[in-house]
Order: structure tokens, then sequence, then C-alpha cells
């Protein structure tokens, strides 16, 4: 099934994305606050969605493609990190206090 | 066989999305739910091959309906009384002469609203089933030769049913109109600092949009995407403005954009009106014109799309400058 040394990197990569994926997703439902699980599911995420977007680039056929990949994940990691700061702020703003497992 | 679980997960979770919408205990968390339902509808049309509706469906239906609702939402004064919160989405979008709705009769009225149009579209879409037959595809591949327009879907929107597309630019010109009669934004004193974050995110996607407007104008001709989706984009890029400058607030104001905003209708009434010199019928072009046409007012719909949509988004003119005029950097 793998046919190159640089499809079985791509798959490695990929998988280890989805780890990252699945640790934010454990850290949005588990983590105590609001704080904490914005951070947990903006961080994870971002870098697992950097290491699938990294494998899939190694194997598109020529670099524009690879390149078009890592620019989705380049405005990705834009949206995503400027997102968690809004709702944090929002958080912030309305007075949710560091701990408060209350809040949503 | 893969196909078929991953297509029932995706209308399962359609299904769930819709119900979850509905059924929300609060607007705020209903409009979440109905942005995600957006997003995840693009991705079912773009498994059906319909690359048109699901770029429509994720700009518009997602992203820009999901914005009016919520910037609708901060000026019902539904959301906390403290009035903090409003600032995240934005300072000078909150009414303070915010009306509840009625919480009475509008769930029962909804719903046989709903069930009506449900039903109806269903009976349709079944009818259309049992006939079967290829649809409009093949007569509109037939017809396109004469046209020369080379996307079958830009044919049919800008050449053989433009007289549809002239109302529909119609309608969002009124309603552009209808909130600049009905809405005003009001400056807050002291004005709220802007964040820093959302301007430079402003700052630097906004030339990003524009690019990804100006590939979809020009790949409208050819395949998927088009002045409406352009529009939508450039519509995006508005928000964006609105929430991080509060100078955007005033573009009701300027010549250039209410020049854009009649741009749209206005070159579709040209392209009605020209034939009609020549001595042929509304909206007929000359032989061999239509593909230039068809640039012309692709180009003219996403200035007027992307100005009308940003301008719904503020909801209203800005109030008289001589009172907030002091409050502007």
């Amino acid at each position: 099934m793998v046919t190159s040394p640089t499809e079985g990197v791509a798959i490695a990569l990929i998988l280890a994305g989805g780890v990252f994926f699945f640790a934010g997703l454990v850290g949005l439902l588990r983590f105590p606050d609001v704080y904490a699980r914005i951070h947990a599911v903006t961080k994870a995420d971002t870098l697992g969605l950097g290491l699938v977007a990294v494998g899939i680039a190694l194997v598109q056929p020529s670099p524009v493609h690879a390149a078009r990949v890592l620019l989705v994940w380049g405005l990705a990691a834009l949206a995503s990190g400027a997102g968690g700061h809004f709702l944090c702020r929002t958080a912030w703003l309305e007075e949710v206090e560091l701990g408060n497992r209350e809040a949503p | 066989m893969a196909a078929w679980w991953f297509d029932g997960i995706h209308v399962l979770s359609l299904i769930v999305l819709a119900w979850g919408t509905v059924s929300a205990r609060d607007p705020f968390t209903g409009i979440v739910r109905y942005i995600a339902f957006g997003l995840l509808a693009a991705l079912v049309w773009a498994r059906l091959g319909a690359a048109d509706l699901a770029l429509a469906e994720a700009a518009i239906g997602a992203g820009l309906t999901g914005a009016l609702l919520l910037s609708t939402l901060g000026r019902m004064g539904l959301r906390r009384a403290s009035g903090r919160t409003d600032e995240a989405l934005g300072p000078e979008l909150l009414d303070p002469r915010g009306h509840r709705p009625s919480r009475r009769a509008t769930p029962v009225v909804a719903f046989a609203l709903a069930a009506g149009v449900g039903g109806a579209i269903a009976a349709a879409s079944l009818s259309l089933l049992r006939t079967a037959g290829p649809g409009m595809g093949p007569a509109v591949a037939a017809l396109q030769p004469a046209s020369g327009i080379e996307s079958g879907v830009a044919a049919v929107v800008l050449d053989f049913r433009a007289y549809d597309t002239l109302l529909e630019m119609a309608v969002l010109f009124a309603a552009v109109l209808a909130v600049w009669c009905l809405g005003t934004i009001r400056f807050r004193t002291p004005p709220w600092p802007t964040d820093p974050v959302l301007s430079s995110l402003s700052r630097t996607l906004s030339p990003f949009l524009i690019l990804v407007a100006g590939y979809l104008l020009q790949a409208g001709l050819h395949g998927p995407g088009g002045g409406f989706q352009a529009g939508a984009v450039l519509g995006a890029a508005g928000v964006l403005w609105t929430l991080a400058d509060r100078r955007a607030l005033r573009l009701g104001e300027r010549g250039a954009a209410r020049t854009g905003l009649t741009v749209g209708l206005g070159s579709l009434i040209v392209a009605a009106l020209v034939p009609t010199l020549a001595g042929r019928p509304l909206l007929t072009y000359a032989p061999g014109t239509a593909p230039g046409w068809a640039w012309v007012i692709e180009l003219c719909i996403a200035i007027s799309v992307g100005l009308t949509l940003t301008a719904l988004f503020m909801g209203g003119l800005a109030e008289a400058p001589e009172e907030a005029g002091k409050e502007l950097p």
C-alpha cells in the first residue's frame, strides 16, 4: 500500500496530526474552565492541522499544489489564533473567572 | 461502501443540527448551530457535485447569514444587560432601543409556515424525481453555443435567465434602502478602544479575500464561481472591516459606496435596455456579445453584492455627523 518512503512519512505525519486533534478534543471536553478549553482546542488543533497539511503537501504532484495546502494551513492558523483570542476576550469582559467550571 | 457511511454521517448530522437549531433554548446557541448546519450543508452540496451551490451556501448561508443573525441578536438587546459583551460583536452595533420578540404565537405560526413550505418543496422534489429525465442540463447545453458563455451556470444566470437575476439584484437593492430607512448606527460615548488583534486580522485577511473574490469572478465564466460568490467573499471582508475600524460605519455616506451599491442593478438595466434600441426584446444580447456583457455584469454584481452585504451587516446609516463627528479619531 505504501509505495514510497515519502508516502510513508506523509502517512506518519497525518496520523500524528490526528493524535493532536484527538488531544485537542479531549481538552475541549475535559479542561476545567473556558480559557483552558479554548487554549486546548486552538493550539492542539492548529498543530494537528499543520501536521496533516505537511503530510498532504508531501504527496502533492507539484510544489504549487503543496504550497496551496500549506497556505490553507497558514490561514487556518491565523483564523484559529484570532478566534481563540476573541472568545477569551469576550469571556473575560463577561467577567468569567479563571477556574469557573459552570460558564459555557 | 466507504462513501455510503460518509454520506450517511453527513445526512444524520444535518438532521441533528437542524433540530438543534430550532430547539435551542437561547438564540445565540441556535445561531451557532445554524452556522455549523450551513457549513455541513455546503459539504453535502459539494458531495453532490454542485460546486456553485456549495460555494454560495458556505459563503452566504453559513458565513454572512450567521454574521447578520449575530449582529441582529446584538441589536435586540437579548444578551447580558451589562452590555460589555457587545464589544466583541462591534462596539457601535448595539441599538439601545432593543425590542423583545413576542413569544407566544410565534412558534406555532413559524412551525405551520415551515411545515407548509417544507411540504411543498418535498412534494415538488418528489414529483421531479418521478418524472425522472435528465433535468435542464441537455436543454442548457444545446443553447449554450448560441450564447457563447463557457460555463452552463453563468449562461443560465446571465443570459437565459437574466431577467431573474435583474429582479434578484433589485430585491437586494431594495433591502439596503429599507435598512437605511429604518436603522440607525449609534456611536458610543466614549468610544470603545478597538481590539488590535481584530484590526490586524482585518488588515492581513482583506488582501486574501479580495484575491479570492477576483479568482471566483474570473472562474465564474468557465466553471464554478461568479459574481454572487465573489460578492459574498467581498462582503466577508466588509464585515471584518466594519468590526475592526469605526470609520467603516460612515460607508453609507460615501458617493463611491452608493455608486457601487447601484452598479449591479444598473448594469443589468443597461443590458436590458440596450437591445431595445436595436429593436430586440429586453435582455437579448447581440450575437457574440454575450460573454462580454456577462463579464461586465458579473463584475458589477460582485461589487454591489459585497457592498450590500456589508451595509446590511451595519444595519443602517450612521447617526448625524455633527453629533458623532467629534468622537471620530
